[in-house]
């Protein structure tokens, strides 16, 4: 085999493009030639840096998302050679990975870890910095501190309908420190009905936020009823979601209860 | 394990001590590689486990040439990995049947641990000793002439072939994720439920 097609078969392993067969030979051929180890460990390193500074084809960054990224190892990898990279760059004008790529690729890895579900707002920030910074490359560390500081403050947490509506029960779901709204996915046993609302209610039955019109959407194989709670019903407790569902004869039906404890780190 | 289990390992893969840790450590580092690139969570309890495995077996009697040791390292890490698919399996299958939805939660933490993720990933970087943080660092530079031209001068001024050089950065890189992870789980909060 050719050292470039070598390479190229090390770059489709890494990318989870290879059937088991493949998989295993390459591995037999690592553990016992150190220089194929070598060659590995090289193969991945280019394509980190490939991938970051956007020379990958269009169906290998694909598969760099899916599956690489798909891995705490190689989330951490990235991040790794990011850092090294910044790091190693003689002033905030050089080095081979730009802001735009740095700022892209984290948000890309944010999307990444729940690619299957719309993260409208990250997207829209990737435009907003895409238009930003097309023509100014800025510090990494300024895009982190901007990156973070405009990451979507809402955390969301799905939830299995049929808990027990009782005083110690409920999904426990802890809060990230300055969030400003909590959304839930109210997951549905079945996809029935058209329009739907949902109440937050203490453990009491007494109602503290409802939203109504809300539509099922689709997650992953299942439907869901997305629920928003602001700030400042976020106290920690316990407390039950109604959901609710408006029939075609125009009556309220209660669709399922949903029990959360939530508390802050 | 016990030390004249760690022994016996170290005779089997060299009669000369400081070669067996060298080679220990080359072996480590492919197997926690190997966990990894598999998509394993936890690469490197998974290698130790591998040594566990082969150290038990040399200390019953099993007889392994030297030059087969490899192949039988990737035979028992083979057999560790598919042991560990069956019983993620069987984990995956009973959190679905209480929670079969929680990736939202996953991305939300992602976003959550990035700037920890930085910030531990710095202080592991300051803590590396000097030469090591150098090495990695120049690794990386690209200052102009291309990261593999630069790789190639740097694996000239350390006298050694360029595959060196990355299983040796690769090493340090390795012991600097350990680092974060650790690092990581020390500032992280308990999780959900």
């Amino acid at each position: 085999m050719s050292s470039a097609s070598k390479a190229e078969t090390y770059r489709r392993y890494l990318l989870g493009d290879l059937n088991d067969e493949e998989k295993e030979e390459i591995e037999k051929d690592f553990f016992l030639d150190d220089e194929c180890f070598g060659e590995m460990v090289g193969t991945e390193d280019d394509l980190i840096d490939a991938y970051l500074q956007q020379r990958l084809r269009p169906r290998d960054r694909q598969l760099f998302e899916q599956h690489f990224l798909a891995a705490e190892a190689g989330r951490l990898k990235l991040a790794t050679t990011m850092v090294l990279a910044k790091a190693g760059a003689p002033s905030e004008r050089k080095g081979g990975v730009t802001a735009l790529a740095f700022a892209a690729a984290l948000i890309l890895v944010i999307i990444n870890a729940g690619a299957w579900r719309e993260i409208v707002v990250v997207k829209r920030q990737l435009q907003e910095f895409e238009r930003r910074h097309a023509a100014d490359v800025h510090t990494i560390d300024t895009l982190r501190k901007d990156l973070v500081k405009e990451m979507p403050r809402t955390a969301s947490f799905a939830l299995l309908p049929g808990l027990e509506r009782t005083q110690g029960g409920g999904t426990l779901l802890l809060l990230p420190p300055d969030v400003d709204s909590l959304e839930l996915w109210l997951t549905l046993r079945s996809n029935r009905f058209k329009q739907y609302s949902a109440a937050l209610q203490s453990v009491e039955g007494r109602e503290l936020w409802a939203e109504r019109s809300l539509t099922s959407r689709s997650l992953e194989h299942r439907h869901a009823v997305v629920f928003q709670i602001p700030k400042q019903y976020l106290q920690p407790g316990t407390f039950v979601v109604e959901l609710r569902a408006s029939t075609p004869e125009g009556a309220a039906q209660i669709v399922d209860y949903f029990s959360l404890t939530l508390r802050r780190p | 394990m016990k030390a004249t289990a760690f022994e016996k390992l170290l005779f089997a893969l060299a009669t000369d001590r400081g070669t067996a840790g060298d080679k220990y450590e080359l072996i480590r580092l492919k197997l926690v590689s190997y966990f990894e690139w598999r998509h394993c969570p936890d690469a490197a309890t998974l290698a130790d486990q591998v040594f566990d495995r082969v150290a038990h077996r040399l200390e019953g009697g099993e007889q392994i040439r030297s030059s087969d040791i490899m192949t039988y390292f990737y035979g028992v890490a083979h057999n560790l990995l598919l042991e560990h698919w069956r019983s993620q399996q069987r984990l995956e299958k009973a959190i679905a049947d209480r929670r079969s939805v929680e990736s939202p939660v996953l991305a939300e933490r992602e976003a959550e641990l990035l700037k920890p993720k930085l910030d531990c990933l710095r202080k592991c970087l300051a803590e590396l000793p000097a030469d090591a943080r150098s090495l990695v660092i120049r690794y990386h530079n690209d200052s102009g002439g291309g990261k593999a031209v630069n790789r190639s001068e740097l694996a000239r001024e350390l006298g050694i072939p360029i595959n060196a050089l990355r299983i040796r950065v690769h090493r340090i890189k390795s012991q600097l994720r350990r680092c974060v992870e650790k690092c990581l789980s020390n500032a992280k909060p308990a999780r959900n439920g």
